[in-house]
């Protein structure tokens, strides 16, 4: 279980992130939700260890045990806003070598880049599910530039669940993604929060509703709101944001 | 006889060369302008460790070491800056590195350089020594293209375009990106080293002119012929680079019009493969989305 405490973050004299302190539970979905430039993101990179807070820290085991940016890196894996993939890559390739690692770690003794290796990918039928619903179809070699923005965006999110970290930190994962692929990314998100943590930052509040259990308010870098999900649902009825 | 196994040595050694350039391009999408202190690295340490133990052995053996250590320092460096900003950190190395070279006398004679060096092959009475370089060049240049062929076909090349992609995209999903840059930038350093270091063993005399930017530009363009065509670019590229050149000194030309001529070949093959295969052979679309 991970937390933060009195937690601030300065970009000069802007101050992204202003004593938050948040304890997230073990597993399940934790929404973030906030203007542009609330702290979404900024918490986020914190947490996947690429921000070292000005003040404050991550904290691990109910918060007896400080983490720093390495144990940070391998305990999370992060989907950024921008979708980021080696281009020049297969889908196979760069789906084979996320989801084990290790084959590509040692340049001289590292698994020969094989199509077998490819060809028997194991992937869950809820990332399969996800990448056809978006049109992407695992048994070919298309490369990944040959995608549309939303097939790499699919794809991109595919990696970051098959990286098999405790903590999924997912950026704007809904950004870009037509209906089908949507409602493939939020049962995939709910189905992988089983077994882990996911936060999830994103504005489409719809979406967050069905996946959400805990919702978290950031409001100019600072802790706003943390509500149940019946209470999100209430207070969006309230608001005349649903349906 | 001898012209032609000359020009042999210098266009196997100058492929190594080119082929550990395009090695760090297509791998990590780095573009350095320090080949020449890496090349060089490998040639100052043979000769000074040859000349201390009597041993070529013992030179070669600290090359293969030094030019890995600098080799990785210098990728290492794109842990912190990338693209344009990793070719003009790579050039301070470079230009540091001939600094310190050309001001330090002892040990290495400063600009004056180190004469004598011991040769690989010994003092050898039977057969022309040049023969044997350029046998040796042979044998050193298919043995990078094998090595370099099988890293291209492993799961490590896939790693690398992650880390070559982005390092916080690596880093996130399990892929070390500090590991990776290390052991490209050990294969590469040894490689252009070990290149060095056999060709200051031929030469049997070194100076810093002989590893200076111009040597680094060189390097660089017989590389983006490798980038472009891969192992047989990058033969293309040391024949026409280095090769021509050469041709022409023992043709008659100058050494100063050999070296005026190599710039431009080089400067022609820049310019070239950056502005029309570099750019093609990427997707266009898929950049600018």
């Amino acid at each position: 279980m991970i937390s933060v405490r009195n937690l601030s973050v300065c970009f000069g004299a802007v101050r992204a992130l202003d004593d938050i302190t948040i304890q997230f539970p073990r597993n399940g979905v934790v929404c973030l939700q906030g203007e542009n430039g609330s702290g979404k993101s900024t918490l986020l990179d914190v947490l996947a260890g690429f921000y070292h807070p000005n003040s404050g820290e991550v904290l691990e085991d109910g918060g007896k045990q400080s983490m720093r940016a390495r144990n940070l890196l391998k305990l999370s894996a992060r989907l950024h806003q921008a979708t980021v993939l080696p281009l020049e890559l297969g889908i196979k390739e760069y789906l084979s070598i996320v989801s084990d690692p290790s084959a590509g770690r040692w340049i001289l003794t590292s698994d020969r880049r094989a199509e077998p290796k490819a060809e028997s990918l194991q992937i869950s039928q809820t990332v399969v599910d996800l990448l056809l619903a978006g049109g992407v179809d695992t048994s070919n070699s298309i490369r990944l530039c040959e995608l549309s923005w939303g097939q790499q965006r699919l794809v991109a999110l595919s990696a970051v669940v098959l990286a098999r970290k405790r903590v999924l930190l997912l950026d704007e994962p809904f950004a870009g993604l037509a209906f089908d692929a949507k409602n493939a990314a939020t049962t995939l998100i709910s189905t992988e929060a089983r077994s882990r943590l996911v936060i999830v930052a994103d504005h489409d509040l719809h979406a967050m509703r069905r996946i959400g259990d805990v919702f978290i308010t950031l409001q100019a870098g600072r802790l706003s709101a943390i509500r149940s999900k019946e209470q999100f649902g209430t207070d969006m009825l309230s608001e005349g944001v649903d349906e | 006889m001898s012209f032609a196994a000359n020009i042999i040595v210098v266009v196997t050694f100058f492929f190594a060369c080119g082929a550990g350039s395009a090695f760090l391009q297509k791998r990590l999408n780095l573009t350095s302008i320090a080949h020449g202190a890496v090349f060089g690295t490998g040639a100052y340490v043979y000769a000074v460790t040859a000349m201390a133990s009597g041993s070529a052995l013992m030179g070669a053996l600290a090359a293969f070491v030094a030019s890995g250590l600098a080799g990785s320092a210098l990728v290492l460096a794109a842990e912190r800056v990338v693209g344009d900003d990793y070719a003009l950190t790579s050039f301070a190395f470079q230009v540091v590195w001939l600094g310190l070279i050309a001001n330090i006398r002892p040990i290495i004679g400063g600009v004056l350089g180190i004469p004598n060096i011991p040769s690989l092959i010994g003092n050898t009475k039977q057969g022309n020594p040049v023969l044997y370089f350029a046998a040796i060049g042979v044998v050193f240049a298919i043995f990078v293209a094998l090595i370099l062929r099988k890293i291209a076909r492993s799961a490590f090349a896939l790693s690398a375009a992650v880390v070559a992609r982005s390092s916080e995209l690596a880093d996130t999903l399990g892929i070390s990106s500090f590991a990776t840059h290390a052991q490209v930038g050990i294969a590469y350093g040894v490689i252009v080293g070990l290149s060095g270091a056999v060709f200051g063993s031929f030469l049997t005399y070194i100076d810093p002119t002989l590893f200076s930017t111009d040597t680094s530009i060189t390097i660089l363009a017989i590389g983006f012929f490798g980038v472009v065509g891969g192992i047989r670019g990058t033969s293309l590229g040391a024949i026409i680079i280095v090769g021509i050149p050469e041709l022409m000194r023992f043709l008659g030309s100058s050494m100063a019009q050999a070296g005026f001529a190599q710039m431009a070949f080089s400067g022609i093959a820049l310019a070239a493969v950056a502005v029309w295969s570099l750019r093609s052979s990427k997707n266009p679309w898929a950049e600018t989305k």
